[in-house]
């Protein structure tokens, strides 16, 4: 019965356009809206307050808040927002909290996603160059020196290197053929 | 598109990976060295065994390692004319108890260019105007290392051009030295029992 006062609940916050207030940390489990709220209710979440235990994400229309869902603040770029106060009681007794995302944001039952994520941060860090990064590295070392010698060469006086060959057995094997 | 496989360049053209430098004089390890109660003085017997010798070589180092600036040493390896390494290898031949005929030597030149035998590559003789380089074959199983400042320098103080090895030739040369490296011997060959 619960269940069905929240998804009414929900379905009526959707159409209106409630507002907002956005999450400064929150964890929560990504579902697709038809999943059975009931097992929302399971799953220990953090929302980095202590009543607010449950959380919803949903697909937001695909009309309404494109351009408003995505924003940054303080640093931070959050996916989702807030869309729905704490005004239902889940069947656990914990308020939902819904929000929506951008369904192309939202990921697979089950995953588990941050409120922020952390490459708006990263971007204010200034990034290595990417040839730095990959392929090969090359740390300054230092050598520990066992001997250190000077060598004087007169080149004209050097003698030649003289080639060694090795053979591979291969070369036999086709001479006995 | 040219069928060349080398271009010839200015000693002021920075090295790269595939130039190939005469009478280059390069630090290597006395075959033999003392060992048992002088090992006790490791640095005594390292600065005996170092001996100073003169030698063809080409440079190994990715050619991107040095364009970045990115090594303090190039890799080089021996190279020499076909006549050089026929003699060595009749020697080694004869040391086997094989007769080094001519069919044999005509087998080991193919195997060479087909890259069967893998410590060597054979490189293509070349005339651009009036310098002209011979059939060379490069010997990936001994390994030098200078100074890039050193070569460089030497490069310079010669004021002669080199022979650089073009593409796709020059990627030629690595793959063939990264597959002396990288080849691993099977202990049970392939029963080949196509033959049978």
């Amino acid at each position: 019965m619960e269940e069905k006062e929240l998804t009414e609940a929900i379905e009526r916050f959707w159409q209106e356009d409630s507002i907002t207030d956005w999450p400064s940390s929150a964890s929560t489990i990504m579902q697709e809206e038809d999943v059975p709220l009931e097992d929302l209710g399971d799953e220990p979440i953090s929302t980095g307050n202590e009543d607010l235990t449950v959380a919803v994400l949903i697909p937001s229309s695909p009309s309404a808040w494109k351009t408003n869902i995505i924003q940054a603040m303080g640093g931070a770029k959050y996916l989702f927002r807030h869309i729905y106060g704490p005004k239902l009681v889940y069947a656990s007794g914990a308020y939902p909290i819904v929000y929506e995302a951008l369904e192309e944001d939202i990921g697979f039952g089950d995953d588990v996603i941050t409120s922020a994520s952390p490459w708006p941060k990263l971007w204010h860090q200034e990034e290595p160059e990417q040839a730095g990064r990959r392929g090969a590295f090359y740390p300054t070392y230092h050598r520990k020196v066992m001997f250190s010698k000077t060598m004087i060469f007169q080149t004209a006086l050097l003698p030649r290197w003289k080639p060694n060959a090795k053979i591979q057995m291969r070369t036999f094997e086709q001479e006995n053929d | 598109m040219t069928d060349s496989w080398y271009d010839l360049v200015d000693p002021i053209v920075p090295l790269t990976q595939g130039d190939l430098i005469f009478d280059c004089p390069v630090l290597i390890w006395k075959s033999s060295m003392p060992i048992g109660e002088e090992w006790s003085r490791k640095s005594e017997v390292l600065q005996n065994a170092v001996n100073a010798i003169m030698a063809d070589v080409a440079v190994m180092t990715q050619a991107c390692d040095l364009e970045q600036n990115r090594v303090e040493n190039v890799i080089l390896c021996p190279h020499v004319s076909q006549k050089e390494h026929k003699t060595a290898w009749e020697e080694e031949m004869s040391a086997r108890g094989h007769n080094p005929t001519s069919k044999a030597w005509k087998a080991h030149c193919d195997d060479i260019c087909s890259g069967f035998i893998f410590n060597y590559t054979m490189l293509n003789r070349c005339q651009l105007g009036k310098s002209n380089i011979d059939v060379r074959i490069v010997y990936f199983h001994e390994v030098y290392t200078l100074p890039r400042l050193f070569l460089e320098s030497l490069i310079k103080s010669r004021n002669q051009p080199r022979f650089r090895l073009l593409s796709p030739y020059r990627e030629h040369l690595s793959q063939a030295f990264a597959r002396f490296f990288m080849r691993v011997g099977l202990p049970t060959p392939i029963e080949s029992p196509w033959k049978t």
